[in-house]
């Protein structure tokens, strides 16, 4: 699967593009995390992705398919996407929302088979919280939910999962395994592409960059290109400092930390 | 780790054997509680002077033979009388069973599209167009309104129909250039359209004579019967082709809990299945406030009750609240049929809040307790 994004502008007002040029592409076990400043477009672009807004120019891309006129499931066969914060008004329990996955595939009035059932109980057991199939989903913790989510995702057996600042009002642990889990998804073959507030993730993953920055160019490529302390300020507007570290096995690691005045 | 194939077997069949024996248990309950109230009501019909339940039965046995062409209805005499009192009778059962589980979908999908616990049709002023259409009715025409049918269900779906387009169409201008939906804005716009309608509904009905306005509590509380052929064909057809696309879509219904942008990355289109689920709940609402009269809180509460004790999986709220809401509805009409107030009858709605307040209370101490 290659996923692309060619010189495509989107928004809401042909006038007043939110984002404009971008271009990026993306192949099976690849990490793409988006960075920006809060209001730059990162939902505008999941939405183009996802074909909730025709692209303002430009066009996205699957196996070199302009994906403009294809149907929803089409696209989920594709692609699956976990929102940043999923807050269904009734508890539903944790299968239950892993099965949702496998919904968008069947006919309207199907009802899920065999497997189906198989599928959703793998992508639990993948993600390590097959022990929680019976609680409702509203009981698990935060870290659970995002887990969850990508399982349903995993049951929904697409190829490019896009995923919407997934370690939000997470604790650190529970960010270390989803970010993991991100990891192991794009070594089975998985591509992955996220939003974060936080750069060193896009160096956790070892990831390719899309850096927006208001009123500028988006920038896409190696996270050790992409993020510098120039490009920082810019799209953020403070002094941030890259500092390269050694990890285990005397392998390099880069982390970033504000640059304080006193 | 790969789970073994004996493992997802075992998981499978002990899933799908447990879901069929709730399914059936349910629907035995339905038919238990149907042919009870089919057999025992007083004071339904004044020719009754005991309870004759096996002659009911033997009377039901004997329609099922007509309709199949093997059996003809008695001519004449006690038999006669009999014989049509015990069809209408199956009539009125059967339409409560009906309303009581349209109500019960149409809220449980209210609730799931809008993502709110407390939504219902009647929040898209529904319900307040059906009340105007009622007394502008019975305004023109005083007690001989219910003779103009066809004029009745102009007057109570156009009213309908017109106060929930607006709604909808309110809530969409609110989504802006965003192209979603705004609840909150449809919310509100409902409530101030319904207050509206209320107040030209009450200034109407103060204007009504007194058999005038009898006729309007009878209608608007549940009172009054309309078990006519022609009514009776109306309410099934209207009610069957609502009821039948919402529990064909009830699995599909639940990708409505995800928000728009997830829905459609489902592979659902969640604007079309919204409407689809909000039309056929404000039609089965429409209809059964039209033929049961107002039917208090079962759109609200069953719902709640089911998923406390079925899960939030639309599969089953949708069949479990639908027979849960059919057999409430019978119950409290059964009810209605023994008791009364000073040789009055008492609304239907009245016994169906007596009889959900307890399970809607235990249900808040049971969350608050969980809570704590």
């Amino acid at each position: 699967m290659i996923f692309e994004l060619n010189d495509l502008s989107c928004g809401y007002a042909p006038a007043q593009p939110v984002l404009s040029h971008v271009q990026l592409r993306l192949t099976e076990g690849e990490v793409c995390c988006v960075l920006g400043p809060n209001g730059v477009g990162k939902t505008t672009i999941f939405k183009t992705i996802l074909n909730l807004l025709p692209p303002l120019s430009g066009n996205v891309a699957i196996d070199g398919e302009d994906t403009r006129h294809w149907k929803p499931r089409q696209i989920a066969r594709v692609i699956a996407y976990v929102a940043q914060a999923h807050v269904p008004a009734h508890p539903y329990k944790v299968k239950d929302i892993a099965m949702m996955g496998r919904l968008g595939q069947l006919r309207a009035a199907a009802q899920p088979g065999r497997r189906d059932h198989e599928l959703v109980e793998q992508a639990l057991e993948d993600v390590g919280i097959r022990h929680l199939r019976d609680k409702p989903y509203t009981e698990i913790s935060g870290g659970e939910r995002q887990l969850l989510m990508i399982a349903r995702a995993l049951a929904q057996q697409s190829k490019l999962l896009i995923m919407d600042e997934p370690t939000a009002n997470l604790d650190y642990g529970n960010m270390a395994r989803v970010m993991q889990c991100i990891r192991s998804l794009a070594a089975s073959g998985m591509a992955v592409m996220f939003t974060s507030h936080i750069p060193d993730q896009a160096f956790y993953c070892g990831a390719k960059t899309l850096l927006l920055v208001r009123g500028g160019n988006p920038r896409f490529g190696p996270a050790e290109e992409i993020i510098t302390e120039r490009s920082l300020r810019e799209a953020y507007g403070t002094d941030i400092q890259i500092l390269e570290i050694i990890g285990e096995g005397g392998r390099p690691l880069r982390v970033t930390s504000p640059r304080f005045a006193d | 780790m790969r789970l073994s194939p004996d493992e997802m077997r075992y998981l499978w069949a002990e899933e799908r054997h447990r879901e069929q024996r709730q399914y059936v248990l349910a629907m035995l309950l339905a038919l238990l509680v149907f042919l009870l109230c089919c057999c025992f009501r007083a004071n339904a019909y004044s020719y009754e002077k005991k309870f004759v339940p096996l002659e009911y039965l033997k009377n039901y046995a004997l329609a099922l033979r007509v309709l199949f062409g093997k059996a003809v209805p008695p001519a004449s005499g006690e038999a006669r009388v009999l014989y049509l009192g015990a069809l209408s009778r199956l009539r009125s059962t059967a339409m409560a069973f009906l309303a009581g589980a349209g109500l019960s979908l149409a809220g449980a999908v209210f609730q799931n599209a809008w993502r709110n616990p407390m939504a219902s049709p009647g929040m898209l002023g529904a319900t307040a167009g059906v009340r105007l259409g009622n007394v502008l009715l019975i305004s023109m025409f005083s007690v001989s309104a219910v003779e103009h049918l066809s004029l009745r269900y102009f007057f109570c779906y156009g009213f309908s129909a017109v106060c929930v387009g607006i709604v909808l169409l309110l809530g969409k201008l609110a989504g802006g250039r965003r192209r979603e939906t705004s609840v909150l804005e449809m919310v509100m716009a409902g409530s101030v359209l319904s207050s509206g309608l209320n107040v030209v509904t009450m200034y109407l009905m103060y204007q009504l004579e007194d058999e005038a306005l009898l006729l309007y509590e009878e209608l608007s509380y549940g009172m009054y019967e309309q078990t006519d052929a022609v009514s009776t064909g109306i309410f099934f057809t209207v009610m069957l082709l609502s009821l039948i696309p919402l529990l064909l879509l009830r699995t599909r219904m639940n990708l409505l809990s995800a928000d728009r942008l997830e829905g459609s990355a489902l592979g659902i289109r969640p604007g079309v299945l919204r409407m689809i689920a909000q039309l056929c709940g404000v039609i089965l609402t429409t209809c059964a406030m039209i033929h049961c009269g107002e039917l208090g809180m079962i759109s609200l509460v069953v719902p709640h009750v089911v998923r406390r004790y079925a899960g939030a999986d639309m599969r089953r709220v949708c069949v479990f609240g639908a027979a849960a809401g059919g057999i409430l509805m019978m119950l409290a009409r059964l009810l209605g049929s023994f008791f009364q107030i000073l040789s009055e009858p008492i609304p239907v709605a009245f016994f169906i809040n007596l009889l959900l307040l307890p399970a809607f209370v235990l249900i808040l101490a049971r969350q608050r307790g969980e809570l704590t």
